[in-house]
């Protein structure tokens, strides 16, 4: 249930955070909570996309460690893209989202490939 | 921000939008106002990438996940808790009523115990973010004469008013009989525990035993409403009621325990 402080990301959290990663090497720099969802099922050839009560706890929790950074766009913009007075919400990875993700990634022995957690090859 | 649909957008947006809002009723008010906003948003670009069909899969598909993260939420409130509680009090109360149906002895104690449940949940709805345990003793004491009166006065199936018993089986009356001692009991502790000084642990013990005994009571009322289908559709719609409600409460009553208590 509650979540003791100080533990580490869950499962949804690290993948989140890769496909940011991911997305900010491709060239996007911020993105929306769908964005980021779409992205993870594109690299994970999954058919289903991340729900959003799982999808946005995880940015909200994200977000609160620092990972990520969010802002809302303009009421100007919003109404420009045709969604009169609901702007989007778009989220930038942090550095500190970045040493987060790798640090992780290094504890639990895993590397990210195509969009999937996998364990690293043992290295004798 | 407006997080309001309107109808220029596809219904399975506006579907899916709403079954948000259910879902997030009992956020804190500026946590819901930023989930819906994003949300809808979300599903206006779905409906473009995959349809209404798509939009909609995605939208029931969430139902599971979202009861699963209200759990967990760090900035809940008790709302839906102490609405839950009143409920559970208004169809007793209704129960309790039913003239035709309980033997008068019974009858007094559903009251009592109806009433301190509609007291109880009218005191946590005024103030649903903290517990101040002395202001309970009033419902908590009603309720817990109420359930032990229940679990000591219980009619067995044979003393009801019709002519052949219609529940010919003794598993409900230990259920429900169970259930209302254990409730009993776990009110009396939490009457108790309101004049310690530091309350927590014996109040944490007394709602562990009052989920116990409202799981129990839940099943025998369910199981005494689909006995009665053929005797009498009011105790049925009653006892069902009255059981699902309990259940409800059941489901949310853990949250209780994240509130803060005084």
């Amino acid at each position: 249930m509650r979540r003791k402080d100080g533990t580490g990301l869950v499962r949804n959290e690290l993948r989140l955070l890769l496909t940011a990663a991911d997305l900010r090497l491709a060239g996007s720099d911020h993105f929306h909570g769908y964005d980021l969802a779409r992205h993870l099922a594109a690299a994970e050839d999954a058919a289903s996309i991340m729900s959003q009560p799982t999808l946005y706890r995880a940015l909200r929790r994200l977000e609160e460690r620092g990972a990520l950074t969010s802002e809302w766009e303009s009421l100007q913009d919003a109404a420009a893209s045709g969604r009169e007075g609901r702007p989007r919400r778009y989220y930038r990875l942090t550095s500190a989202g970045t040493q987060l993700a790798q640090t992780e990634l290094q504890e639990r022995q895993l590397q990210w490939t195509h969009g999937k957690l996998i364990p690293q090859p043992n290295t004798a | 921000m407006n997080s309001q649909t309107n109808r220029n957008l596809p219904p399975s947006v506006r579907f899916a939008h709403h079954i948000n809002r259910v879902l997030s009723w009992g956020m804190q008010s500026q946590q819901r106002q930023t989930f819906l906003v994003e949300t809808l948003t979300d599903w206006e670009e779905m409906h473009r990438d995959r349809g209404s069909q798509g939009v909609t899969v995605r939208a029931l598909r969430g139902i599971p996940a979202a009861v699963w993260a209200r759990f967990d939420e760090d900035n809940i409130t008790a709302l839906p808790a102490s609405l839950a509680i009143a409920l559970v009090g208004l169809a007793a109360l209704g129960a309790g009523l039913l003239d035709s149906t309980y033997p008068v002895a019974v009858r007094r104690f559903i009251i009592l115990a109806a009433l301190g449940t509609f007291i109880l949940g009218a005191i946590l709805m005024s103030n649903p973010r903290r517990i101040v345990i002395r202001r309970y003793r009033l419902p908590t004491l009603m309720l817990a004469a109420g359930f032990l009166g229940m679990a000591t006065h219980m009619p067995e199936h044979t003393e009801w008013q019709y002519d052949t018993p219609f529940v010919d089986t003794v598993i409900a009356d230990v259920f429900m009989i169970v259930g209302f001692a254990v409730v009993g009991i776990g009110f009396s502790m939490i009457f108790a525990a309101s004049f310690l000084a530091k309350p927590r642990v014996l109040a944490m013990v007394a709602g562990i035993l009052i989920m116990m005994g409202t799981a129990s009571f839940a099943g025998g009322q369910i199981a005494w409403g689909i006995a009665a289908v053929a005797t009498d559709p009011a105790i049925t719609a009653t006892s069902i009621g009255v059981g699902l409600a309990s259940l409800s409460f059941l489901h949310v009553l853990p949250r209780l325990r994240h509130l803060e208590l005084t």
